[in-house]
Order: C-alpha cells, then structure tokens, then sequence
C-alpha cells in the first residue's frame, strides 16, 4: 500500500508539475512577446532609430522572433513621429512638464478613447496632449494581426525637450 | 600800421574762436566711446588756444550757458570747467544774483534713473560752484532727466547735445 | 511527504513568480518633439440679421485679443469650408480637416434701438463638445468690452489661466503745438483703444503707477517745474500731492496691499529709496549709500523689493528685504540693467537690459539667473507685466516716435498697439479689474 500511494503521489505531483511547467510556458510565453517593449520605451533618442528595442533583453523564454521585435520597435516608433507631428505644444511649456495619457485603438489604429492617465498640472498641457493623440488617428499597426493586441491599447507620455 | 594790428588781433580772435567751436563739435565722438568712464581731459590742445585769449574769451565763455557731459557720466572736463569758472567768477561779482542749475540727460535707459542722473550733474556743477566761492543760498539745482531735450533726434550727436547742465539766471 | 511539501512550495513560488506580472503590460512611448506655437483657433466671423452693421467687428476684436496673447494661433479664414454662426451649423469634421483645434463662432443682432444682442460658442473640435456659450445685451458703445469678455473666457476656458482683455493700461503722451509740448496721462483699454485723459500739462509726466485696487494713479509732474509725487483717482479726477521734498520726488511703487508707497527721495542729498505709511505720510528710509538708488518694486509676497543702484559702477538691479535689510546684487549681464519689476508669480523680473547703447525689455529668471532679452529694438523702455504674467507692454521708438507694444511672456509674439497721436511713453498694466457687468 505504501508503495503505491508513494507511486500515486508522484503521479499527482508530476501531472502537477507538468501543469505548472505548461503554465509558466504559456504565461512567459506572452509576457516574452512584451517584455522586449515593456519596462523601456521604444528607444526614442533625437534620431529616432528606435535602437532601444534591440538594447530590451526578453524575459519570455519562448521564441520571440527578432523579426517581431523589430517589427513592434519600428511601428511604436512611426506612432511616436505622427503623435509628435501633432502636437502643438501650448506656449510657455517647461522642461519636467509631463503627462500621461492612455490611448484606446480600433483594430484599425482609429484613436478611440484618449484619457488622461497623469496630469501635467496644466489644463492647457493635458489638453494639447490628447487633442494631438485625436489628430494624429489613425495610429500606424503593424500588418501582422498577431501583433496588433499589442498596441489596442497604449500610454503615451508627452514630455516636451528642446528649447521650451 | 594800427589798422593792420586790428585785422591780426581780428584774426587771431577769429581763428581762436573757430578752433574752441572745432574743438566742441569734435568731443561728442570721443565721449561717446568713453562708454561711463568718470574721465576728464579731452582735447587739451585747444585749451591752450582759448587761454591766450583773455579778457574777449571770457565773455565767450559766459555766453555759453550749458555744461556738457560724456554718456552716463557727471564728471566736468577741462573745457566745461573753464566754462563754470567763468560763471563762478560772475556771481562772485554780482553778489546779490542768484542762478539755477537744470540737470539733463540724453534718452538712453530708463527715464527715473535719468531722472537721478540729471541731478547729480546740476549738483556736479553746484559743487564747482561752491568751491570757488558761491554760496549754497544763491545756488538751485533741478532735474529734468530726459524730459527737455533740445535736440529731438536719436543719434549720437543729438544725444550729445542733451547730456548737459543749463546755467539759468 | 517532505519531499511533496518542499516541492509543492517549490511550485507555489514558481506559479507565484510566473503570474506576478509587473502592472503594466502596455507598451509606453515617449513623445518629446512637436510644434512651438499658439493653439490652432478658428474663429468665424460673427453672422448677424438685418441691414444694419454693428459699431465693432467683434470676432476681429477677439481674434485680435487672442493673437497677441500668443497663446493662439487664428487659422486664416480663406482656408475655411464653412462659415457656422449658429450651434446647428457645426460640423466638427470640417475643422479637424483645417487643423483647428478650437472653433468660435457667434452672431450680433439689432435689438431696441442702439442695443445688441451678442451670442458666441467655444468649441472643442477633437472631443467634439462645447466648451462655453453666452449671450449678452449691450449698448453699441460697449461691444468692444463684451469681446473682450469672450477673449477671457476662451483664453481661460483653453489654457485654465485668466484673460487680461478686459484690464486697462495708462500710459504718457506727448504732443506738440505751435511753442510747447502737451503731455497727457491717459487710460485706454488693453488693446490701446478707447483712450481716456485724465491729466492734461504743458510739464512732462512720468512713472504712473496703478494702485492694486485699480482705483488709483501715482505719478510724478513736473508742473511745479521740480519732479513732485502726485496721486489721482481714476474714476473721480480728485487728486493730491505725496510727497514734495527737496530735490528729486519720484519713481512710485505701491506694496501689493495698497498700504504702503516705494518711493524716490533725493532731499537727504543723493537719490534713496523709501516707504511711505499711507494712512500717515510717515516715512521710512530702506536705502543709505551715495550712489543712486531708484525704481523699487515690490515682490508680490510683499518680502523684497528690487531696485536700481549704481553703487557698483554702473546701474544694475538690486534686491533688498522690505526693511531695507540683506541687499544683494541680481543682474550680471550687460552693462546696464534697471527698472525691474516682479512677474505675479513672483519668478521672474522684467528690465530693461542694455549692452554696447542698446537697450531692450527682457526677462530675468530669478531662480537660474538666465536673462532673456525680449525684443531686437534698441531704445525700450518701462517694461510692465499683464496681470496674468504671460504679456509684457513696453515702450519704444519706431519712425521716430514712441510707441506701445506687448511681446509674450515667452519672447514669440510681439505686436504693436494701437498708434496714438504723438509720442507715446511711460506705460503701465492695471491690475485685475472686477468690472461690474455689461448691462
């Protein structure tokens, strides 16, 4: 009896094991397809090479394709330069001004919902900031609908450099 | 013989009075440069002409009634002091005349610093005045500023020609 | 069993570590560049029924008023696909293409005689709502003052700062006739119209100076043929001397309580700065050095006062304590820097700054120290923040004459106000003033 309930616990635990192994695999999986993007932002440096993607090291450990990262680091970056296009940025800002708005896409890019995440503390600012998210619609997507869920939804945070 | 003593005295006079006039209209470019020196001293060479002229150059000297000053400066040079000279020696012969001294200054900057610059070059003038004899009680300063100008343009030479101290009897 | 237990809490961490995701799984993205500029505002001309014309083109006071802001940016008209002058008339596609991102329109009717009805709507056109919407009724004479009250409200209603349209400047004038010069103190609204005298002399006048209340005028004439301090009323003319000493009676500068007066004095033998109690005339001298010392100005937190001193050589900026205590020097740059006064927040002077006998309006920062020049003309004078800090009113000299003009706070736009008759001089910005309403 001993032995075939130590048989039976190994069993549970291995299936468990098993399990626990399929879910982290899942879990890293997705969160391997962002974490190339997640805690640094598309490498937005005065020449806009979106280098930064490539600096990201991925936390995921399934396959995430270098052509996929690339793919996500260009498009972040062709939104950043129709958002900047833009946006008229109200007379009188400072450097350390920051807002941060939260952008609903359509699948289509279409701009859907714009709302202020952070405040700048200027009405004027927040306000420039959103109606250049609106005017910039529809945001560029990438053509591969796989990475599309990426970037239904985005935050962008508007902190204006160069001479104020 | 006499007639010819007259014409050289004549031209003598006239020449001495072309080169004191010469020498006034060419110190406003060199006070303009001296951009707030408290200098002193400009054009020496004609001072030696205007002494040789006595008695005919003291009356000139009266005539004129205005003190001139280089840019933000309440510093009186050779020539203007030649000129308050004579009027101290004036009022040290007329004593019961009194005089009134109105400070100036050209349209540069702000008006109430002008305002004070103004004055301190009519107390400038007062103090020579005082120095050679004149008592505080005949002498009255006022400031005018910029506010009376006498020359309306806005150039160098106009300028000039502000930066000054009337003497008013 | 330890084995299970130990790889059970082996797997509880692991699941644990697997799902602790960090919060944010959204892709962020840095926006740093854009365009420097006003807000993009079409304003459409204001329709209006019947024959009649109104007095004033109130959607070109407004556009005015909003451009020399330099918050704004009015879109020019040509490019416009519609021409709305009624809520219904509004579509916001036809303006997002045009790039607007305000819309303002409105109308003026003829009511009973020699009255007018004024309606107007602000719109935000990417979040496609009203932002404001007002009617009035007015005299024919005081349509300009309505459309300056829109000016506020749109300039408030899109940058949450108030408008100074509807506050007040007094400035010098001075004319010629045949032997002598005029001078006039006069009040015109903000733009430079509607100019009302309230002191005329054939002395010079300078340095008014508006109480906080807006009610009252300080000023120095020269009737008395000496620089003399003088205070008026505004609204009711009456008027009385404050201070006549010897020697030099000038530069007034009211405390941000309307307690107390900065003044100029020379009678203790070279120009010192001082304050007068108003309620008693009692004096306080705050300054005691040969130099010159003029022009004080108050902080707005009523702490420190700056003024120009020579003591250094040449005029520069100085700041004291209100006592008179702790002076210390704040202008380095250029070789003359005077007339300073504090920008409503407190963080800024403006001055006039000269180098090489050019001499311009400009900005320090106090807490950086950086001087910003203004302007590229070179005979400023009396530069005066607007009540809100975002305009500076100046004097200056163009085809030979002074004239007024306002430049932005951040150096972008400058305008030229309304040309008077004669030379212009010495201006200065009213403080807020709470009018009463229109009707």
């Amino acid at each position: 009896m001993k032995i075939s309930s130590k048989f039976m616990d190994k069993k549970i635990l291995l299936t468990v094991l098993g399990i626990a192994a399929l879910a982290l695999a899942a879990c890293g999986g997705s969160e391997s397809v962002k974490p190339g993007i997640e805690d640094k932002s598309v490498g937005i440096d005065a020449a806009g090479t979106g280098t930064g993607a490539s600096d990201m090291s991925a936390k995921g450990k399934t396959e995430q394709t270098a052509r996929a990262k690339s793919e996500q680091a260009r498009i972040g970056s062709l939104i950043r330069q129709k958002v900047e296009r833009n946006w008229v940025r109200p007379a009188g800002w400072t450097r350390g001004m920051e807002c941060m708005v939260r952008v609903r896409l359509a699948p289509t890019g279409e701009v859907m919902q714009v709302e202020i995440a952070r405040s700048s503390g200027s009405p004027a600012f927040d306000r420039s900031a959103q109606t250049a998210v609106y005017k910039a619609s529809p945001l560029p997507l990438p053509k591969d609908k796989r990475l599309i869920e990426d970037f239904r939804e985005l935050e962008l945070r508007f902190r204006p450099e160069g001479q104020a | 013989m006499l007639r010819k003593i007259l014409f050289a005295l004549l031209g003598i006079a006239v020449l001495s009075l072309t080169a004191c006039g010469g020498g006034e209209a060419t110190k406003p470019t060199v006070e303009d440069k001296s951009v707030g020196a408290e200098s002193s001293g400009v054009g020496a060479g004609t001072g030696v002409d205007g002494k040789s002229l006595d008695t005919q150059g003291k009356a000139d000297l009266l005539a004129k009634r205005r003190i001139h000053f280089a840019f933000d400066s309440s510093a009186i040079d050779d020539d203007n002091r030649a000129i308050v000279n004579a009027h101290a020696a004036y009022l040290m012969a007329n004593k019961n005349i009194k005089v009134v001294l109105e400070g100036n200054t050209d349209e540069r900057g702000t008006r109430e610093y002008n305002l004070a610059l103004g004055e301190r070059r009519a107390e400038s003038v007062a103090r020579m005045l005082k120095l050679l004899g004149v008592t505080p009680d005949r002498i009255k300063t006022v400031s005018y500023g910029e506010e009376k100008p006498v020359a309306m343009g806005h150039t160098e030479a106009d300028w000039a020609l502000n930066r000054r101290v009337e003497i008013i009897y | 069993m330890k084995a299970v237990q130990q790889l059970t809490k082996l797997m509880v961490v692991v699941l644990l570590v697997a799902y602790a995701t960090p919060a944010s799984a959204i892709l962020t993205i840095e926006i740093t560049q854009g365009v420097d500029g006003g807000l993009p505002i079409a304003i459409v001309p204001f329709g209006g029924a019947g024959k009649e014309r109104p007095p004033q083109d109130v959607a070109a006071v407004i556009e005015a008023d909003l451009a020399r802001s330099g918050r704004f940016t009015a879109l020019d008209k040509k490019v416009f696909v519609a021409r709305p002058t009624d809520d219904k008339q509004v579509i916001f596609k036809d303006w997002r293409i045009v790039k607007a991102e305000a819309l303002v329109i409105g109308n003026v009717q003829p009511v009973a005689q020699g009255r007018w009805q004024v309606e107007f709507r602000l719109y935000d056109i990417y979040k496609e709502k009203q932002l404001a919407g007002y009617s009035y009724v007015v005299a024919g004479d005081r349509l300009r003052a309505v459309a300056h009250q829109i000016s506020d409200i749109i300039y408030e209603k899109l940058t949450g700062e108030p408008g100074v349209f509807s506050t007040r400047i007094a400035y010098v004038t001075r004319e010629r006739d045949a032997k002598r010069f005029l001078y006039k103190l006069q009040i015109a609204d903000s733009d430079g119209y509607n100019p009302v005298t309230v002191l005329n002399s054939v002395e010079p006048l300078l340095s008014p100076a508006w109480s906080p209340d807006g009610m009252r005028l300080a000023y120095v004439s020269f009737e008395q043929r000496r620089p003399i301090l003088y205070m008026q009323n505004v609204v009711h003319g009456s008027r009385s001397r404050i201070a006549e000493f010897n020697g030099i009676n000038s530069a007034p500068a009211w405390s941000p309580d309307g307690t107390k007066l900065a003044l100029t004095l020379s009678r203790d033998g070279n120009p010192e700065i001082y304050v007068m109690q108003m309620s008693d005339n009692s004096l306080t001298r705050l300054t005691n050095n040969p130099a010159i010392d003029t022009e004080p100005s108050w902080s707005p937190d009523s702490k420190e006062i700056v003024f120009t001193s020579d003591r250094g050589g040449k005029p520069q900026i100085y700041r004291m304590r209100a006592d008179g205590s702790n002076v210390e020097r704040v202008t380095f740059e250029g070789d003359y820097n005077a007339r300073a006064s504090y920008s409503p927040d407190g963080k800024m002077l403006t001055l006039v700054s000269g180098a090489q006998g050019r001499y311009h309006a400009a900005l320090l920062h106090l807490q950086s120290a950086v001087l910003q020049v203004l302007t590229d003309t070179t005979l400023d004078e009396s530069p005066s923040f607007a009540p809100n800090g975002r305009m500076i009113l100046y004097a200056t000299e163009r085809g030979g004459r002074g004239v007024l003009a306002s430049v932005s706070s951040d150096g972008r736009v400058r305008q030229l106000l309304k040309l008077q008759e004669g030379d212009v001089r010495e201006p200065a910005w009213s403080p807020f003033i709470h009018t009463t309403p229109t009707n």
